[in-house]
């Protein structure tokens, strides 16, 4: 009973401060892959991490420096690669959505200037909540060239992006 | 061991009252060999169907990594596309060399660049004699968006030594309905081109013999253990 009392003031700090994290949406290993020559589009990478306790709809993206930004997905299917455009994304409370090599990713179309690895993109991702309050997050994120095997990038954890919500 | 075998009946003994019950132990042993008898023909059974299946596995694909290799190699018929160098990709160029081939478009930001990183990958681990009767193919299925020009520049961000390639959409057809491949180009709402390939890279015998097909996804350490095994077990002369 004594040791519960005690550590009960640590407990309530620490739920107190996972509160106060909690109620932003976080974007963690964002990266945009470089486009080879000879093509106008890039693909970029991110995970999407909802701590709070509210649902929330990914609505669409914009950046200062592409024309457009769609959110696809590639799917294997009956032995045939295909490109589908994902309208929105929901992000429930306390999960996460990857986009990643090989699955669900943003598509970044015509840059309105030549992009190579070790430049930065902004983009604004656009959110819609339960209560259709609006919201968006600003990040930016580096562009790399992918040499090494493109299986182990998707578990090397790649912290160079940051994100502020608006 | 009476009482291992019935521990109910020992832990009820103390009790005088207790009388075990009567056991025809004929019936018993007359049941045991019946099942046992069952038991040794469904083993045998089990172990037939298992030799048979080894027979047929042995026939087919009994070497590790040649899973990919047709049941029967097909030699491929005239076809006529246009190489990165503006030379004609055709069947003589197919000819003498292993050809590594998969179909794509460079308006792929996806699955296109990681296929062809991990082939870049594997191309780098072959030992140079390998290597130097080895070609690698992108073929383009979006020929309005990728000229031959553009597909240099591009299949040679991933590697100078891959070859690009396209042609107008009958050539291309032609060319994949050879590769058991197809593609489909539609537009989207917003009249978008949306571009849909087969995903399988598809392994081209030094005879110009489409021999197997190696199934997406794609990743370095595979495709090579597979062309690896594919050449070293290869006979040309079986079909």
């Amino acid at each position: 009973m004594m040791a519960l009392t005690k550590t009960f003031p640590l407990v309530f700090l620490l739920m107190m401060t996972s509160i106060n994290a909690a109620d932003k949406l976080q974007v963690h290993d964002a990266w945009a892959r470089e486009a080879p020559p000879g093509t106008s589009v890039m693909a970029a990478y991110l995970t999407l991490q909802n701590p709070s306790l509210k649902a929330y709809t990914l609505t669409g993206l914009s950046s200062p420096d592409f024309k457009r930004i769609e959110m696809h997905r590639t799917e294997q299917h009956d032995g045939m690669s295909k490109m589908l455009p994902v309208p929105q994304v929901m992000l429930n409370s306390k999960e996460n959505v990857v986009f990643q090599p090989g699955g669900m990713h943003l598509m970044l179309i015509n840059p309105k200037k030549p992009l190579k690895a070790g430049d930065n993109i902004t983009l604004t991702l656009f959110f819609s909540d339960e209560h259709s309050t609006k919201s968006s997050l600003e990040i930016s994120l580096p562009v790399k060239k992918v040499t090494a095997n493109t299986r182990h990038t998707l578990h090397n954890g790649q912290h160079d992006s940051h994100s502020h919500q608006h | 061991m009476y009482c291992l075998l019935r521990p109910t009946y020992c832990r009820l003994k103390k009790d005088a009252q207790y009388k075990p019950p009567e056991v025809n132990y004929r019936a018993i042993i007359h049941l045991m060999s019946q099942s046992v008898k069952i038991t040794l023909s469904l083993i045998i059974t089990i172990l037939l169907i298992g030799a048979a299946a080894g027979l047929v596995q042995q026939n087919d694909n009994a070497v590790p990594g040649t899973e990919a290799r047709l049941m029967t190699p097909k030699p491929l018929t005239a076809f006529q596309l246009t190489a990165h160098d503006l030379k004609p990709l055709n069947i003589e160029r197919l000819k003498g060399k292993w050809t590594l081939l998969f179909f794509g478009y460079t308006h792929c930001p996806d699955v296109c660049p990681i296929t062809l990183t991990e082939l870049a990958q594997m191309a780098q681990q072959l030992p140079p004699e390998v290597l130097d009767n080895t070609q690698f193919v992108f073929v383009s299925v979006d020929p309005q968006r990728d000229s031959p020009e553009s597909l240099a520049e591009y299949v040679g961000y991933f590697n100078e030594s891959f070859l690009g390639a396209t042609g107008s959409i009958d050539a291309l057809t032609t060319f994949a309905r050879q590769l058991d491949s197809k593609f489909s180009l539609e537009t989207d709402p917003a009249g978008e081109p949306i571009v849909n390939h087969s995903s399988a890279m598809l392994l081209i015998d030094p005879q110009a013999h489409y021999y197997a097909r190696l199934k997406a996804p794609h990743y370095a350490e595979e495709i090579l253990a597979q062309y690896l095994a594919l050449r070293n077990n290869y006979s040309p002369n079986t079909p």
